[in-house]
């Protein structure tokens, strides 16, 4: 008898909540089930061909029953003090998120979510390793009020901002991608470029499994061009394709001193940027999107980890026109305007940089086909070419700007890149020089942040001209990096 | 402590950096001893020859030199340091950035009497360590620079 009771006090003790938590949706267990299936398709495939399917089922009940105990343990609860997600039966997980820790909160809502119509919550904590807290799942409002509880409260923690934690103005939408911007978007991408070569692996693999040697024959006789078009089109069309499915309907707005973005078509995701918690900012477009007028956003938040999917700040903007873009990349950095970016680096740069690509190109050419020295020397003629114009052009866009809040740097030209950085976010600077740039009184200058892209680099400035770059810095410590560079030091 | 001074390492670092390069070079001259004998093809003897050539040369002048290029300051507002042979590298790390200051010792440098200081900031990116501190130093150095790093901080 008393056995049963203390057995009964000690289930009570692991199932009953403390005062304010709160369970998942009752859902919750049937839905982990969906989200393992995908992965368990194959072994349960291979089960069944093996005649077991009794084995299936009677696994999937297993399942379903560890999901489910899983589920009775755990709670949740949002208090002043920030959430509580308590879990586990035999290994007990507390875990704490105080309100000034809390990155930013996203709202996940994938396909399995729709249908149930229920949310996942998805919080990233400040600091390098620790993964985000992820409340999956709770119904729609139950979601929406704890995205609103996270941000308000983050908002109170975070002192310098609006002294009285009102609540957030209606979203004032900032920009809206159609279905049109982003296929084009997805067309002119990177993807365009690494799927053609899935389809000639692809392609490889098949024609080793057809004996029929004409069929071969007769797809070969379409000719190489035509092929090619045809893989190009399909690359061009499944690229386009998933960029609408990633990020349909984006719409970024604003609320108070935070960005909303809402987009996805299968999977909706809601994800909110705290502006002062932007580390660095990077304006990009490759150079099939720049002739389109297109570019792409990435905004650096001061989470060390990327994990999968969800706090990804990667493609925060994933395409829109320069037009559109440009304004806000200010906005981004918490500047109204952005100084201008008119400094082009000293023409040693321009010798370094085809030097450099020249040593890739002409060197291992000659090196292999030095025994044909009209192939040699052709060969080195028109790698010697490539370097000048590749060089030239790199160089061209080689450029910097500074004021008392950011430093501008662009460069690249098949990939080009503007990046704007904070001084205020600025930890460290670095001044590199190799021997080559020491010839060419050139260095690079790098400016430490904390962000997984952890260095905003100045790449090949003249050395007077970082001087007059760090002369900008509002922290006058940072200006004695100079003073650390051995000529100057010897001066 | 002296701002504005430029200041060296301490002589016995060259020590400990030698130590480890020896460490490092036996088992790898070794194999190529073996191999060598093995195989018994010229090449294998040049490649040999060679790499103990580059050894000598790494004991013998190559680390002093790397010596002579480091050079580190406490200045007014940042931790300053600079160093490289082939590539010069010089940093700046502001006093109040200072979030986390850790003291190593492997077992080559504790036989010399060494520690090296490691000041970390809130970025990944800064690569700021002091490898050759002697220990009677380390914890008053560490002390000085958690104590600048709260000072500055709220500045």
């Amino acid at each position: 008898m008393s056995c049963a009771r203390g057995l009964r006090r000690a289930l009570n003790a692991m199932t009953v909540p403390d005062e304010g938590e709160q369970r998942l949706h009752p859902l919750t267990p049937f839905l982990d089930v969906v989200a393992m299936a995908p992965k368990l398709a194959l072994p349960a495939l291979l089960l069944l061909a093996s005649t077991a399917g009794r084995v299936i089922i009677g696994a999937g009940i297993v399942l379903l029953v560890l999901r489910v105990a899983g589920y009775w343990r755990t709670w949740y609860s949002l208090g002043p003090d920030g959430l509580v997600l308590r879990s586990g039966w035999f290994q007990r997980n507390e875990r704490v998120i105080s309100l000034d820790r809390v990155q930013h909160v996203e709202v996940v809502r994938s396909l399995r979510h729709r249908v149930a119509g229920l949310s996942a919550v998805s919080v990233s904590v400040a600091g390098s390793g620790a993964p985000p807290v992820v409340l999956d799942a709770i119904s729609r409002a139950e979601a929406e009020r704890v995205q609103e509880l996270l941000e308000l409260g983050r908002r109170r923690s975070d002192v310098t901002a609006a002294p009285a934690a009102v609540p957030p103005p209606p979203p004032a939408p900032l920009l809206h991608l159609g279905v049109g911007v982003l296929a084009l978007g997805g067309v002119t991408g990177a993807a365009v470029l690494v799927l053609p070569v899935f389809v000639a692996l692809a392609w490889d693999e098949v024609s080793g499994y057809v004996d029929d040697e004409a069929a071969v024959d007769r797809v070969l006789s379409l000719g190489v061009v035509a092929l090619a078009v045809v893989g190009l089109a399909l690359a061009a069309s499944v690229a386009a394709g998933l960029m609408v499915l990633r990020h349909y309907d984006f719409t970024l707005s604003r609320v108070g001193p935070d960005l909303r973005i809402d987009r996805g078509l299968l999977e909706r995701r809601s994800s909110v940027i705290p502006l002062r918690r932007v580390q660095s900012v990077q304006l990009s477009a490759n150079v099939l999107r720049r002739w389109v007028g297109l570019a792409t956003i990435d905004v650096e938040l001061a989470t060390a980890v990327e994990h999968q999917g969800t706090g990804s700040v990667d493609n925060t903007v994933p395409v829109g026109t320069r037009a559109e873009l440009e304004p806000l990349v200010a906005l981004f950095a918490g500047v109204d305007v952005l100084p201008g970016v008119t400094i082009p680096h000293p023409t040693a740069a321009r010798r370094r940089a085809v030097t450099r690509r020249a040593l890739v190109l002409v060197l291992p050419w000659v090196a292999v086909a030095w025994p044909f020295p009209v192939v040699a020397l052709a060969g080195s003629l028109a790698g010697a070419g490539a370097s000048a114009i590749g060089g030239h052009r790199w160089w061209l866009h080689l450029r910097h700007g500074a004021d008392s809040t950011v430093v501008v740097a662009e460069s690249g030209w098949l990939v080009f890149r503007r990046t704007v950085q904070p001084w205020a976010k600025v930890q460290s600077v670095s001044l590199r020089q190799s021997p080559g740039q020491r010839s060419l009184g050139l260095c690079h200058l790098d400016l430490h942040v904390a962000a997984s892209r952890a260095t905003t680099r100045v790449r090949d400035v003249g050395i007077d001209q970082a001087a007059a770059l760090l002369n900008h810095a509002p922290q006058p410590a940072m200006k004695n990096v100079l003073a650390a560079t051995p000529q100057r030091a010897s001066a | 402590m002296d701002a504005d001074e430029w200041r060296p390492l301490h002589p016995s670092i060259v020590g400990v950096w030698r130590a480890g390069a020896t460490l490092v070079a036996i088992p790898v001259l070794a194999l190529q001893l073996v191999v060598a004998v093995l195989a018994g093809h010229w090449l294998w003897w040049v490649v040999l020859v060679l790499a103990v050539v580059w050894f000598g040369w790494m004991v013998s002048a190559r680390l002093a030199r790397r010596y002579q290029a480091w050079r580190y300051r406490f200045g007014p507002e940042s931790l300053e340091l600079r160093r490289g042979v082939w590539w010069h590298v010089a940093t700046s790390v502001p006093y109040h950035r200072i979030q986390q200051v850790d003291v190593n010792q492997g077992p080559i440098q504790r036989r010399y009497g060494m520690v090296e200081l490691r000041i970390r900031t809130a970025s990944a990116g800064t690569d700021c360590s002091l490898p050759g501190v002697p220990q009677a130093d380390a914890d008053e150095l560490r002390a000085w620079l958690a104590a600048r790093a709260e000072r500055d901080d709220g500045a």
